[in-house]
């Protein structure tokens, strides 16, 4: 088992599903020789470059993601890379009216099989960080997927390029290049789409995360432990569209609390959705009220003090416990 | 401008016989749905430029004749007048607004929406797979005078014309977008406007529907050559509102009468009669024909069975595959 950051994990399940599935391109700006930004494409110019299924893309966003639509439409398997997902917001015309619905509204005689990558978060990088996954999941047929380690991140790439759905894969810049985690060397290891993953076992508090705030949720859920014996049970959303309703709702039911964290904005965030389940479907299950752990509906502050600040951390997420439990 | 090499006999009376179906179509549509888009004075575009593809080529619409465009390409005009009417025996069992994108399929792309130009960047896609393929299959597009002022339009043009694609690019020109004339909403020349993306960039006579075709065939050939895109500007008339029950009360009647004057059915029609190909007996039978198909088509659009409730989807995905 090779030890790889997520950014290699994805690299390496892109790779080996080119090997074996020519209909497979990738598109993107500055994703040639360049290697892309942050090297989301890191050795595939040397080895692919003669094939023409890598091309460097002008900054034409719009046309990059309606382009991959209609190549997946007749048939191939574009990888669009939108740099970053405050730029996928200059394609949302095709991507949210039209791209998710074909399926359904082409009678199935049409799939759109298309992957778009795209980065977000906060991170070492300083900027483009906004999370906006919350526009993309209030509409239907588009499946939008955030690892949070490497394991998961090449299982979940794999499932994305075999997939026959548009598939976003948001790909969060504080995580991507940090630490190494085993991967198995199975060129045929996939995780699901839509099945979350239950990282810390536990009885008392559901939390559920995902990207950035499962390794906080999980420190929290640590300290919580050791502090006050209250025993989290970590979810990690992976797929945060579709979700995974079956997986909240009998960790709630065992534990009949729950705070839902996310760094997307709380108003409209994705959070708000697995609230509104978890209260029509899980009523009877809870115990106190739900509780979201997620940023204000202002801008992100630059200064990294504020930023800091901001974004919810380990104290915020066990406030936020505390909370979901009566208890602050 | 009309270009002098002309289609074959069959053909030429094949484009007719679209032409005058084309009208019926519109007319029996914008009857159930007058909030709909009609194309009158319009047809010898989708017509010209759809017909005359290989089967394994992939056609992109624009809203405005997108169901012509589809019966070109062998849609089912029956089940799209019976989607249109919304019932359950239509081509997607009444779940899509069919005017849009007509029957789209492996052959035939669309717009899913109100949002212009999505479908340029689809028939780029489809020009790119072509590419790949490597079959020698060929994407064309058309979209409105309105439409050449987004961005994608833009994107597209400079997109395909990089990487050298198959794609033959149309601007259905009908001079209006909704009301605003493209004498005022567009700067510069339409058709230099491709030369500026490195492309040939040939003007059309857009009621002539021979002069179209012939333009649209010589810009395919060189797509199935391997030298890229084209772009083609075809002028033509919107003789409607922007949708069917718009007075259109914003634009000089002198224009319209002058457009009036130069219909591309009775332009189409003259030319066959004088070089004595068809009578005018034969052309009333076409039309007619045409009449009534299209009228027993709506009437039983209309007849047919609404769809219950257990048509409404209940998942948007398609199945995942994971081996």
């Amino acid at each position: 088992m090779a030890k790889l950051t997520i950014n290699d994990a994805i690299v390496a399940a892109l790779r080996s599903e080119m090997m074996v599935n020519p209909k497979i391109f990738c598109l993107g700006q500055d994703i040639g020789q360049f290697g892309g930004a942050l090297q989301t494409f890191k050795g595939l110019w040397a080895e692919f470059k003669d094939t023409g299924r890598i091309i460097d893309a002008p900054i034409s966003e719009e046309v990059m993601v309606g382009a991959g639509a209609g190549a997946a439409m007749c048939g191939m398997r574009p990888v669009v890379e939108i740099m970053f997902l405050e730029l996928l917001n200059l394609c949302l015309g095709s991507i949210l009216n039209e791209i998710g619905q074909v399926y359904v509204k082409t009678g199935h005689r049409l799939k759109v099989p298309l992957v778009i990558r795209t980065k977000c978060g906060v991170g070492p990088h300083r900027g483009h960080a906004e999370d906006y996954h919350a526009v993309l999941t209030s509409v239907p047929g588009i499946k939008v997927v955030m690892p949070s380690e490497p394991r998961d991140a090449m299982g979940l790439m794999r499932s994305a390029l075999r997939e026959d759905n548009p598939v976003i894969f948001l790909e969060h810049m504080g995580l991507t290049h940090a630490r190494r985690a085993e991967v198995p060397d199975d060129d045929d290891f996939v995780i699901p789409l839509g099945v979350a993953d239950i990282k810390r076992p536990g009885s008392d508090v559901t939390i559920v995360s995902c990207g950035l705030m499962v390794s906080r949720a999980l420190k929290a859920a640590e300290q919580l432990k050791a502090d006050h014996s209250i025993d989290c049970e970590v979810i990690d959303l992976r797929t945060i569209a579709p979700l995974d309703t079956a997986t909240i709702l009998n960790s709630v039911k065992k534990t009949g609390h729950l705070v839902i964290t996310h760094e997307a904005w709380k108003t409209g965030g994705s959070g708000g959705e697995v609230a509104a389940i978890v209260a029509e479907q899980g009523f009877k299950d809870l115990k106190g009220p739900i509780v979201r752990v997620a940023p204000p509906n202002v801008p992100i502050p630059f200064s990294l003090t504020l930023e800091k600040l901001f974004i919810p951390n380990e104290q915020a997420i066990m406030d936020g416990v505390m909370r979901s439990l009566g208890k602050q | 401008m009309t270009s002098n090499a002309e289609p074959e006999v069959s053909v030429r009376t094949a484009l007719l016989r679209s032409l005058i179906r084309a009208r019926h179509f519109d007319r029996v549509v914008n009857k159930i749905n007058p909030g709909w888009h009609p194309a009158t004075g319009e047809e010898a575009i989708p017509v010209g430029v759809f017909s005359g593809l290989r089967p394994d080529d992939i056609s992109t619409s624009h809203y405005r004749s997108a169901m012509v465009a589809s019966m070109i390409r062998g849609g089912d005009v029956k089940r799209m007048i019976a989607e249109v009417c919304g019932k359950v025996t239509g081509t997607n069992r009444g779940i899509t607004r069919i005017d849009l994108s007509g029957e789209m399929g492996e052959n035939h792309l669309g717009m899913l929406s109100g949002t212009l130009g999505t479908p340029i960047g689809y028939a780029v896609g489809a020009g790119l797979a072509a590419k790949y393929k490597g079959e020698g299959q060929v994407s064309v597009v058309t979209f409105g005078d309105g439409t050449i002022n987004s961005g994608i339009f833009h994107e597209a043009m400079n997109f395909a014309s990089m990487l050298c694609l198959p794609v033959i690019f149309v601007c259905q020109d009908n001079q209006y977008a909704i009301s605003l004339p493209s004498s005022k909403s567009v700067a510069g020349s339409i058709s230099k406007r491709g030369a500026g993306y490195g492309m040939p960039a040939i003007d059309a006579d857009g009621n002539d529907v021979f002069d179209v075709y012939n333009k649209v065939q010589e810009a395919i050939s060189r797509a199935r050559a391997g030298q890229g895109p084209s772009f083609i500007h075809a002028l033509s008339y919107r003789m409607g509102g922007h949708w069917a029950a718009d007075p259109a009360n914003y634009r000089p009647k002198e224009e319209v009468e002058e457009w009036a004057a130069r219909d591309p059915i009775a332009l189409c029609s003259a030319r066959l009669i004088a070089e004595e190909m068809l009578t005018s007996d034969d052309i009333a039978k076409l039309d007619e024909e045409a009449r009534n198909d299209f009228d027993s088509w709506a009437e039983q659009g209309k007849a047919d069975p609404l769809p219950g409730a257990e048509e409404i989807p209940t998942e948007a995905y398609a199945p995942s595959r994971l081996v």
